[in-house]
């Protein structure tokens, strides 16, 4: 069930109408739970198991965690939830890329190797759900955080539909006080968040979906594209994913919102950034704060001098690559923006202010496309051919055809669309509006946008993570 | 984010949704009047041209591609004139490929809808009114198009009456409801509204051919490579062809059962034909086994629901029309087979128009 089918709509306002009428309040926290685990059996209802399982661990875990005790045996709780939870993610997503990656190598060194693979789909939202949940039982064992006593809040921390299978990766200190307050429906900021869900919907439905009309043919065979063709197909397919994701995130946030509960903010405007560092820092933050706080700052940070640093950098940054899937394309597409983030850090580039500049701009825009082009192709030799390609060392026509410069004429559009939603002009217009003309204008602009969304099913591209 | 307001009363919630959701329905009400035919399949040039020349045309002929392919409207025209009173009839036909009975529907009352002024018969394809009559289609434009709140209607019953189980045909009707919310929201359409309201049509050239063709084309004139592929494998597997053509022989011996079958829908049509002035004819063209319901609809005619039934898919009457030479593949004429059958076709029609007028 995605945020923008129609059926999604009705279950939420079932949800919706549920969750605020009914008495007593303190029920209402079950029913979510119920809820979420019905939006998730809807995908797949057999890997509920799984997430059931997950919540199990850390809650036991997290209960062990907070008792007073000696160092071992905190750490026996910890270990034992790390490997339970990335067990599971490793199995199911990273299982048969081992073992086949394995096998290759043996397999060049002239060695026999005949690879077992598990023939077992990747389950939704797994990346997302484990993650969070393990960042609730490392602030406990830190100290960081109490540990909930009601099981119900814990599995509705990890099970919270809005956010269960794309995210935003919320922290448990961030959700889980937020279950210990009444929630009134006259508090929620009804505006803001049926502002949010109809900007996400066009991001997704209007402008995501459609840039795959170009995106998908030019990478499922770049050789027979012009490189400015494979150019545009790239920045078309950064447009894509960013408004796909962001779009998701903002369903999310909406909804949860719609529900009373705060979600984090996911994305900042990350293409109007001035390098690739502060892309990263608006770009998918929820994840990129879990990478700095549960991995670079453990690994040392910046702490343990500069050769180290940049250490720590690349090897988050693979980290984060592998995160995305199980190929090497999203491991080279992490080596790629270390490597460019360390050279940002020596150059003092990635240290300066992050104020708009064109040309600062340009090679961040620049460096991301590239880099998506190496993500978003099949396979590593596909990516390097497109590379090469892009930056003319490849064989074929240069020049865009007339059809493209409409691709072109919709990118610049997106630009300054995106510039501003920056500047907070729709935002504040709409903030501006008597209620009842925000829910006359709210009511009509749905209406015009509905047409131009795209008619086919096309799931959120992070799903697949 | 802040709060909207402190006071939200229930009172004061209900009149801001209604006022969203009356801003909603106007705004889709306009969406939808400007959206056009979807031009992804044949039948945006064939409405569009037949509107522009509806007056021109005394019989039509509906279905699918089995009726596309092998009704020639000249030679029924040559054929009405020969064997009828000698005044020259025109025929246009609306077949078009995977079109069954609620898209026929859809189409045959859009059609008269436009009143056309000499329309006297219109000739509909005899197909059964299933409820997965747009399985094939599903979630494309084209079943959202004819998603009209008459066909939904009509489909919904054709759901109540189906074997299947109550949680399969909540699903069912709940497609039927999603296609029509679809059409009257028209999703996904905006790319057509915004190039209809620029005047650019992308059926020119089709419509320049049905000037003249009248909505006919012999499969031998597609361009594509996969029909020429098609005949190739046609050819290379006659025996399984002739082995089918047998097994349409004990088919249609088959006692017909009317059992699911929507009944209706039928009437309805029938009722929509003549309230337009025009006497409706069924047929059952040449068409492979299994995608007729042959022995229902002939019960419907012999239990006087049918007004006047052809039924040509018979190849102990009509062995010709089951010879490998007059086919293209297994379930469609080729040219000569199309002009063979257009006569026959002429002279049945040329017959029950004389028996009318003697009437």
């Amino acid at each position: 069930m995605l945020f923008i089918e129609a059926r999604f709509v009705l279950f939420f306002a079932v949800i919706f109408g549920v969750h605020w009428l009914l008495r007593p309040r303190s029920w209402r926290k079950g029913w979510l739970l119920l809820s979420s685990y019905a939006f998730y059996a809807a995908w797949d209802w057999r890997f509920l198991s799984l997430i059931l399982f997950s919540t199990a661990t850390d809650y036991i875990a997290g209960s062990a965690l907070g008792r007073p005790g000696p160092v071992r045996g905190r750490r026996f709780w910890l270990t034992g939830s790390l490997v339970i939870n990335l067990g599971l993610l490793c199995t199911f997503k990273y299982f048969n890329f081992f073992i086949e990656s394995g096998a290759a190598l043996l397999q060049a060194l002239g060695l026999p190797a005949t690879p077992f693979t598990l023939q077992i789909v990747l389950p939704l939202g797994i990346s997302f759900y484990t993650f969070q949940s393990l960042s609730y039982t490392i602030d406990i064992y830190r100290g960081r955080f109490e540990p909930v006593r009601s099981p119900l809040d814990f599995a509705l921390f990890v099970g919270f539909f809005p956010q269960l299978v794309a995210g935003p990766i919320v922290r448990a200190s961030e959700f889980l006080p937020q279950l210990a307050v009444k929630r009134r429906l006259g508090d929620v900021p009804f505006r803001a968040c049926l502002t949010l869900f109809l900007f996400g919907f066009i991001k997704k439905a209007c402008i995501a979906d459609h840039c795959a009309l170009y995106v998908d043919p030019v990478f499922a065979s770049p050789d027979s594209f012009s490189m400015l063709s494979q150019w545009l197909a790239a920045s078309l397919y950064a447009v894509q994913v960013y408004c796909d994701f962001s779009g998701y995130s903002d369903m999310a946030i909406a909804t949860a919102g719609l529900l009373g509960y705060r979600l984090p903010e996911n994305f900042n405007f990350p293409y109007l950034a001035s390098s690739l560092t502060f892309c990263w820092r608006r770009w998918h933050m929820t994840l990129t704060r879990w990478f700095r706080d549960y991995l670079y700052i453990p690994l040392g940070g910046s702490r343990r001098g500069r050769a180290r640093t940049y250490a720590n950098m690349i090897a988050v940054f693979v980290l984060c690559g592998l995160w995305h899937g199980a190929s090497w394309n999203y491991v080279v597409f992490g080596l790629f923006h270390g490597v460019f983030l360390v050279l940002e850090q020596m150059t003092g580039f990635g240290r300066s202010r992050d104020s708009w500049h064109p040309l600062k701009n340009l090679y961040t825009l620049a460096v991301w496309i590239t880099a998506l082009a190496i993500f978003r192709t099949s396979d590593l030799a596909a990516a390097f051919g497109m590379v090469r390609d892009m930056f003319g060392f490849g064989h074929g026509a240069i020049l865009l055809n007339g059809t493209d410069f409409v691709w072109v004429g919709l990118l610049l559009g997106f630009g300054l669309v995106q510039t501003a939603m920056y500047l907070k002009i729709f935002h504040r217009q709409m903030g501006a509006l008597p209620v009842w003309a925000f829910s006359l204008i709210y009511g009509a602009s749905f209406a015009l946008v509905l047409p131009f969304a795209n008619a086919g099913y096309t799931p959120f591209i992070y799903f697949q993570f | 984010m802040s709060p909207l307001s402190s006071k939200l009363t229930f009172r004061t919630a209900v009149i801001r949704l209604l006022l969203g959701c009356g801003a909603f329905l106007i705004v889709a009400a306009v969406m939808y009047s400007l959206t056009p035919w979807p031009s992804d399949y044949g039948l945006k040039a064939k409405f569009e041209f037949f509107a522009e020349h509806k007056d021109d045309y005394d019989i039509l002929f509906f279905g699918s591609s089995v009726i596309y392919r092998s009704i020639v409207p000249e030679v029924i025209e040559d054929e009405l004139q020969l064997g009828g009173d000698g005044q020259r009839s025109r025929c246009f036909n609306f077949g078009n490929p995977g079109m069954r009975a609620f898209e026929t529907n859809h189409l045959l009352k859009e059609a008269l809808a436009l009143r056309p002024a000499r329309l006297r018969w219109v000739v509909v394809e005899a197909r059964h009114w299933q409820d997965s009559v747009f399985a094939e289609h599903a979630w494309t434009k084209r079943a959202a198009h004819w998603h009209s709140t008459d066909a939904l209607a009509l489909s919904l019953e054709s759901v109540r009456l189906s074997n299947a189980d109550s949680a399969e045909k909540i699903s069912m009707a709940a497609d039927h409801l999603l296609h029509w919310a679809w059409k009257h929201t028209a999703y996904g359409r905006g790319t057509d509204i915004v190039l209809s309201l620029l005047g650019i049509d992308d059926t020119q050239i089709e419509k320049e051919r049905l000037s003249a063709n009248s909505g006919y084309r012999a499969l031998e004139e597609e361009e594509d490579e996969q029909f020429a592929r098609r005949h190739a494998i046609f050819l290379e597997n006659q025996g399984k062809f002739e082995r089918g053509v047998a097994t349409l022989e004990r088919a249609n011996r088959k006692p017909g059962t009317l059992e699911g079958y929507n009944l209706k829908a039928l009437e309805s049509q029938v009722a929509a034909i003549r309230a337009a002035g025009a006497e409706p004819v069924y047929i059952i063209p040449p068409g492979p086994p299994g995608l007729v319901s042959e022995p229902a609809v002939l019960r419907l005619l012999q239990g006087g629901q049918i007004p006047a039934l052809f039924v040509y898919n018979d190849p102990v009457k009509f062995p010709r029309l089951y010879s490998v030479n007059l086919h293209f593949d297994s379930n469609h004429l080729n040219r000569a087979g199309a002009a063979y059958f257009s006569r026959i076709l002429g002279r049945d029609l040329a017959a029950l128009m004389s028996k009318r007028r003697s009437d």
